[in-house]
């Protein structure tokens, strides 16, 4: 009998809850949790990550490529994701250096895709024949 | 058997095997009470003091009491009460380095009172001339050297030298040696313990079973063709094409076999295709040719001497590969998702390989040829690929039974997975529209080859008796031979991959070629059919034989005569045989059979005093102590037949035989031991992978072995030709040539060098390499893989390149570690430590030439600005060897001027080599010094200073050339007295 009173309250508890939090917009929602609070540290490794984002979005406006460029733009946009939500929670290092590792990854291949061609060392076999020949 | 062998080599090194026991006690009682007894005399005679010699009472009196005396205690040193004992080794290292202290002029300091010049040279003549004689006398008696022990790297060259197999490798099985006066060599750095004993007897019977299985199997000599195809399996390791290995047809791809629709080769149906067919691939793994061994085809049938050529070619292989994302890495799954039984098609990456797009190469690559037994790798040489099929030949070397050969490309970077997914690595030599790529179609073999020595070491061992296989069990040896074995689960076709082979149960309608291509690389089939195709692989496996004798006793006696007049360096006397043959007629007794019998013995002789100890008596070397000495100095190992009959006939005491036998080795191959041997210890080369390259620094030089290998070839080509072209000694310190291949060249900015080949190179002019300090793999034994310190630097080079001592730091006194954060410099750090008077006193001398050296990173690279590690700064652009990120960034700029202790300056290390080279004569000394300790076996004595001076003036004439040095060192009294 008192395990089911105990039930019953908890259930008109959470209605009670739900009730009062209807129509709340998502964003005062968000804003009602309790805001993570960082170090000094902390706060200046998030914007070394926030500045390498800009940096690597700056590359980015230099490659001419659009397919390659949409195909990047998206990752950066999964990485910037990534990044909002990791402000979002406690600080955890370990979650941090994976996600600078990762944005690293994806800005050092794009140095890689904007550097210069490797030119032919040698002419193809039939040119070489050809100029031979001539 | 060993344990008995090793009993009675033992008892043989105590000389006292047939005294009763009671006499043996008795003997041993007395023994002890006259050592007692003589240390007791020799105890009071070093305690004893001597009268000062003259002139130095009155000296220190004026110049040096001031500061030295009982309260005062400058140094720790207090003259007033300081007796002068030269007898006393303490006392006498005292007086020594009080006189070198004022002869430097550090003492007294400067700010004190100048000793007037010629009480300076009265003082340092008179107490020199008294430490000399004290020394001297000390030599006299006793010799310069104390007797040793060969050390594991003598031992295993002159096993291989007496058994004719120079691919024995026991070193390693042997205690590490330690190290004194630099060396390897010296008696202080050799201790004997039981240990080393029983590893010596265990080394020992495993090069004597090796010389039997030459014999046991025998191949003929053929030269046979290995397809690529048939001796790698096609093969996509974690699904990722960048660690595949994938067939190609000429310089296109093979769609067909890539699908498995056709067979991985045409075989003999049709000889013109199958000279199309190849295997290709773009990246190597964690171990240089870890993807690209010929295992399947090729292991060597016994140990012994082969020739390989490899026909190959490169190739541009394009971009948009895609990968097959089914494995989980330490415990994180894969971003993309999926295990090994959902497969997801994963959309192309630029940067990963599409074995379906290959094209001619557009470079040129260097392959790196690596024998493979173990999980090791032994480097045999290499050869470069061009866009056009050619034959890199390999040339003669040796190879251990059952090996097989691995072919890597160089600049092809290594993958490692990466911090978050296991493919997170990324090809440096990418490109948008491909990347570089090597195809190999076949390689050949010809071996084993055979001399008149081939079976030298059997019948050293056994004469003409026959050998034969007996069954297991019965009486005979032991020996490994490579046998083939029924195929097991694991041998049979595997697609690679650490997991094996993972059948997937799905694949998805839509997926691409090549999705398709990487399910088929990764499991069985009539395509892969390489190992199940080419028969069970061979393997080590002991086979039981036994040597036939009919008349065991007189054939023991005659073979160990034999075996002892090649092993023991001096002549054999009746007691020798007697000795070891008592050990064989016992075990023949025991019924162990005629060839375990054999063994005991002979490994009985191999850890016996005589041939595991260099013994000389004081005074003149005679000529076997003398072509012995020679022979360890320039062979690292026994004399060979022809020094030991100048020996024998007394002629090796005539300074011009001396002097053409020193020639005879030094143009002998084997003179190559005498400068890697020199080498690793002179300058730690053997050191040379003691430290790895910061994954996070330095990931460009992280497993860049072929850099690393290159670096060590050019300071043992450098040396050799200071050595073999008489080179002016001053060349240790600057040169205008060097020795590089293309990887070194590109390392140091010498443009126009490509290739493998190392070749001699003459440098511009304002070059900051040439000399020893320079060089990459001297800069690498300098660092620890992630910093430079000056501090080290500085003190290597001072000790090892000018020959001047640094005294250790007080104790306490705390390290100085760079800051690789980069905030400040090193040098920043040693202001501070400087400004301390105590601490400037050493580090005056020690951080100069440091200093300088710090232009240069932990691999040599010259910088301008150090490498700093901080996630609040962006990385510099680029991707490292092993697939990861820079991470790194340009911190503080280096400063790499300095003043040395004397007061002249320097702006970077052309200014420090250019002081450092105003005194030659120093140079040579201190090379001089080095050599001497090698070939000696004994440190540079006080009273040996004059002696190394007088070498050194020996060869004023053509500036110090190091043969010359060599050479007058060899005719010295150092060289010639024990």
């Amino acid at each position: 009998m008192t395990t089911l009173l105990k039930i019953w309250l908890r259930y008109l508890g959470f209605l009670a809850a739900s009730l009062a939090s209807a129509g709340t917009p998502p964003e005062e929602m968000a804003g009602a949790v309790a805001p993570v609070e960082h170090t000094t540290e902390q706060k200046a490794l998030l914007k070394a990550l926030d500045d390498q984002l800009t940096q690597f979005e700056a590359l980015l406006t230099k490659d001419e490529n659009l397919s390659h460029a949409a195909t990047v733009k998206a990752n950066l946009a999964t990485l910037k994701q990534r990044r909002d939500a990791f402000k979002r929670v406690t600080f955890d290092s370990g979650k941090y250096d994976e996600l600078r590792f990762d944005l690293n990854v994806a800005y050092q291949r794009l140095h890689l895709w904007l550097a210069p061609s490797v030119p032919s060392k040698t002419a193809p076999k039939e040119s070489a024949q050809s100029s031979k020949t001539r | 058997m060993l344990a008995e062998a090793a009993r009675l080599s033992l008892v043989a090194k105590l000389g006292a095997c047939r005294k009763p026991r009671a006499l043996r006690r008795s003997v041993a009682r007395s023994s002890i009470i006259a050592v007692c007894g003589l240390l007791a005399c020799y105890e009071a005679a070093a305690a004893a003091p001597v009268h000062f010699p003259e002139h130095v009472e009155a000296f220190t009196a004026q110049y040096c009491v001031d500061c030295h005396y009982a309260d005062e205690k400058e140094g720790g040193l207090d003259l007033t009460s300081l007796a002068y004992r030269p007898n006393d080794p303490t006392n006498f290292a005292l007086w020594a380095k009080i006189v070198d202290r004022v002869q430097k002029g550090e003492m007294p300091p400067r700010k004190q009172e100048r000793p007037d010049p010629s009480d300076l040279r009265t003082f340092i003549e008179s107490l020199s001339s008294s430490l000399v004689k004290a020394d001297e006398a000390l030599v006299t008696q006793n010799g310069r050297a104390t007797r040793r022990r060969l050390n594991r790297s003598e031992y295993e060259d002159s096993l291989r030298d007496i058994l004719h197999a120079p691919w024995i490798l026991v070193k390693d099985q042997l205690p590490e040696d330690s190290e004194a006066f630099r060396f390897n060599k010296v008696a202080e750095a050799l201790d004997v313990s039981h240990v080393h004993i029983a590893r010596y007897m265990s080394a020992a019977d495993y090069a004597l079973r090796q010389a039997m299985t030459v014999k046991l199997i025998q191949p003929v000599t053929t030269r046979k063709r290995y397809y690529a195809r048939e001796s790698m399996a096609y093969s996509m390791v974690d699904g990722n094409p960048d660690r595949g290995r994938f067939p190609i047809l000429g310089s296109q791809a093979d769609p067909d076999v890539l699908l498995r629709k056709a067979p991985i080769t045409v075989g003999d149906s049709d000889t013109v295709k199958r000279e199309q067919e190849a295997m290709a691939w773009t990246a190597s793994n964690y171990v240089a040719g870890f993807n690209s061994i010929w295992n399947s085809g090729f292991h060597a049938p016994v140990a012994g001497r082969y020739r390989m050529w490899f026909s190959g070619y490169t190739v541009w292989v394009g971009p948009n590969g895609i990968r097959t994302p089914t494995l989980s890495f330490i415990g994180k799954t894969s971003k993309d998702g999926g295990d090994s039984n959902h497969l997801a098609v994963v959309p192309p990456e630029w940067h990963r390989p599409n074995y379906f797009d290959v094209s001619r190469g557009r470079t040129n690559e260097a392959i790196a040829v690596y024998a493979r037994g173990g999980a090791s790798n032994r480097l045999l040489g290499g050869f470069d690929l061009t866009a056009d099929p050619s034959t890199g030949e390999l040339g003669e070397m040796w190879l251990e039974a059952n090996e097989s050969v691995a072919t890597d490309a160089t600049r092809f970077f290594r993958s490692r997975p990466g911090m978050t997914t296991i493919d997170s690595y990324t090809n440096p030599l990418a490109r948008p529209d491909g990347m570089p790529g090597v195809a190999f179609r076949w390689m050949e073999v010809e071996g084993p080859l055979y001399d008149e020595k081939s079976l030298a070491g059997y019948e050293l061992l056994f004469g003409d008796l026959p050998m034969k296989r007996v069954e297991k069990g019965d009486a005979g040896v032991e020996i490994d031979a490579v046998q083939s074995a029924p195929p097991s689960a694991t041998d049979r076709g595997q697609g690679g991959g650490r997991r094996g082979n993972t059948t997937p149960q799905s694949i998805p309608e839509d997926a691409s070629l090549q999705f398709r291509a990487a399910i088929a690389a990764r499991v069985s089939g009539p395509g892969n059919a390489n190992r199940a195709g080419a028969g069970a692989p061979a393997g080590l496996r002991p086979v039981t034989v036994e040597v036939e004798s009919a008349h065991p006793i007189q054939d023991a006696e005659r073979l160990l005569r034999g075996f002892l007049r090649r092993v023991y360096r001096r002549p054999v006397k009746e007691e020798d045989v007697a000795l070891f043959l008592d050990l064989i007629k016992s075990r023949l007794d025991a019924g162990t059979g005629f060839a375990s019998a054999m063994l005991t013995g002979y490994t009985a002789v191999l850890a016996s005093p005589e041939f595991l100890f260099l013994d000389e008596k004081p005074g003149q070397l005679d000529g076997t102590a003398l072509a012995t000495r020679l022979a360890v100095f320039l062979w690292n190992s026994v004399p060979d037949e022809a020094l030991r009959a100048r020996a024998e006939s007394g002629d090796l005491d005539r300074p011009d035989v001396l002097r053409s036998e020193v020639d005879r080795l030094l143009a002998d191959p084997r003179s190559q031991r005498f400068v890697n041997s020199f080498l690793d210890y002179w300058l730690e080369l053997r050191r040379i992978e003691d430290t790895t390259p910061s994954t996070t620094l330095y990931n460009d030089y992280y497993l860049d072995d072929s850099l690393v290998e290159a670096s060590v070839a050019e300071t043992r080509l450098f040396f050799t030709e200071l050595v073999m072209r008489d080179r002016p000694a001053r060349n240790v310190i600057d040169s205008d040539f060097t020795y590089v291949n293309g990887r070194l060249a590109t390392h140091y900015d010498l443009p126009g060098i490509e290739g493998y080949a190392m070749r001699r190179v003459d440098l511009p002019k304002d070059s900051v390499r040439g000399g020893f300090m320079t060089q990459a793999s001297i800069l690498k034994v300098t660092a620890n893989g992630t910093t430079t310190s000056p501090i080290l630097r500085g003190k290597w080079i001072s000790e090892r390149i000018m020959g001047f001592e640094i005294p250790p730091p007080p104790p306490g006194t705390p390290a100085v570690e760079p800051d690789i954060r980069g905030a400040v410099t090193i040098r920043q750090q040693l202001d501070k430590h400087r400004a301390d008077a105590s601490c400037a006193s050493c580090h005056r001398n020690i951080d100069p030439p440091g200093f300088a050296l710090e232009s240069f990173d932990v691999m040599g690279g010259l910088r301008e600005k150090y490498r700093a590690e901080s996630k609040l700064a962006p990385p510099v652009p680029g991707v490292g060897k092993n697939g990861w990120p820079f991470a790194f960034h340009y911190a503080q700029p280096v400063d790499a001027t300095g003043q040395l202790a004397d007061g002249r300056s320097f702006e970077d290390i052309r200014g420090l080599k250019k002081l450092l080279l105003a005194d030659e004569t120093q140079i040579a000394r201190n090379l001089t010094n080095h050599l001497a300790v090698y070939a000696t076996g004994a440190r540079v004595r006080f009273s040996d200073r004059t002696k190394i001076d007088r070498i050194v003036a020996a060869c004023a004439s053509n500036h110090y050339g190091v043969q010359s040095l060599i050479h007058e060192l060899v005719q010295s009294d150092l060289f010639r007295r024990k």
